[in-house]
């Protein structure tokens, strides 16, 4: 980041390179679709791209990074509901329903869904920690909240998932 | 002893998804396209920036306290209060918004400061004040009317203050925007109420309390909105 900032494009790449598959996998998870999920990646680098120059010197890049994701994508989120396009009844965006696993169906696809069925709180904090790789303390600067929250949501969230995957195990 | 994770054993889903080469070029053209140089402020160099703010606008409310002839003493004494309070915004600036954002200290403390210094601000206005009327005598007439047009003077100063800094500490604060723009707020109002007591005529404890020390809390308000805006990249 410090090279990018001083004006190296192969810098840039490099950051690229080790930013843009978190990024995109975070994105992803979040928007449920990949076109948008690619818009967001871009309108997040564009931000980064302006605001190298504030970026502060010792401040975790990905996490940084995380953060303005997920704030272009809570601020999408909250255009389209006022534009009131493509949104379901309750004003979010659509998501694909969670189907109940069908017998024999794969444990990964049962946890796949199990997450989609975590409320967003539990669900975010989960795929921060455990999929996007970040710490308590990192997730809990993303999320704006506090270490013990996002320790509650995750334990909270990981009873609930042990429920579902319980509840398929017995089933298949 | 550590705590074992309890889904350990899940296949969880990957963590990473590679973007379209299409969506790659694109990012690439955007943010390579005459990239150069381009080094801010360092975080230390925005917080004297910010303190140097505060310091120019106590400066300025001493030059109208000394040019409109106020009796010395007073002038010395609300002056040794404007400088502690100069102290108290230096510690906030650099215990808080001097760091690189995810260590600005939990979100508890820095929502207990937003909401202790102001408390305890305004309880030193109250202390340090020489008069004392009834609500009834502040709330008509004079009094009233005074309060009014220094709380929107210390209101307008202090966002002079706030604002500066603002830009100063522009698209800093991914995390919480919100709050580092009401540490910022209030750092303006602290500045704007603090110099008041040393230009203001009057030292009652009323007029001190609502006119200079409100606009603490109105500034640290106005500065979580802005903040949002302004401070999030």
């Amino acid at each position: 980041m410090e090279r990018y900032v001083d004006g190296e494009a192969d810098a840039f790449d490099l950051l690229y390179r080790k930013l843009s598959p978190t990024l995109m996998g975070y994105l992803l998870r979040l928007t449920r679709n990949r076109a948008r999920a690619e818009d967001l990646l871009q309108i997040t680098f564009t931000k980064v791209h302006r605001a190298r120059a504030s970026y502060l010197k010792g401040a975790p890049v990905l996490p940084w990074a995380v953060a303005i994701a997920r704030r272009s994508f809570l601020d999408e989120r909250r255009a389209a509901a006022v534009r009131n396009e493509d949104l379901s009844a309750d004003g979010s965006l659509p998501e694909p329903r969670a189907e109940a696993p069908a017998v024999g169906a794969e444990m990964s696809d049962a946890l796949e869904i199990a997450l989609q069925r975590l409320p967003e709180s539990y669900r975010e904090a989960i795929e921060l920690t455990k999929i996007t790789g970040l710490s308590i303390q990192e997730a809990a600067s993303v999320l704006g909240t506090t270490e013990t929250a996002v320790k509650l949501r995750v334990h909270r969230g990981y009873n609930q998932l042990r429920k579902e995957l319980d509840s398929f195990q017995r089933a298949t | 002893m550590t705590q074992k994770d309890p889904l350990i054993d899940l296949p969880w889903p990957g963590a990473t998804v590679t973007p379209s080469e299409a969506c790659s070029k694109a990012i690439r053209g955007t943010c390579t396209k005459g990239l150069c140089k381009e080094r801010g402020v360092s975080a230390v160099g925005r917080a004297l920036l910010t303190l140097g703010l505060s310091l120019l606008l106590l400066g300025f409310y001493l030059w109208y306290a000394v040019t409109d002839a106020r009796p010395s003493a007073i002038v010395t004494t609300a002056l040794f209060g404007a400088v502690g309070w100069l102290g108290a915004q230096a510690l906030l600036v650099f215990s808080t918004l001097a760091r690189p954002p995810g260590k600005r200290g939990s979100r508890g403390l820095r929502l207990a400061l937003l909401i202790g210094v102001p408390i305890a601000f305004t309880a030193y206005l109250a202390l340090v004040s020489t008069e004392h009327f009834s609500f009834a005598k502040f709330s008509h007439g004079y009094p009233a009317g005074h309060a009014i047009g220094c709380g929107l003077v210390a209101l307008f100063f202090g966002a002079l203050v706030a604002g500066g800094a603002m830009v100063a500490w522009r698209r800093t604060d991914p995390y919480s925007p919100g709050l580092s723009g009401a540490m910022i707020g209030m750092v303006g109002g602290l500045a704007s109420g603090a110099g008041m007591t040393v230009a203001c005529p009057s030292h009652e404890a009323l007029h001190s309390c609502f006119a200079h020390g409100m606009v603490v809390f109105a500034l640290a308000l106005l500065g979580f909105g802005f903040g949002r805006r302004m401070l999030a990249p």
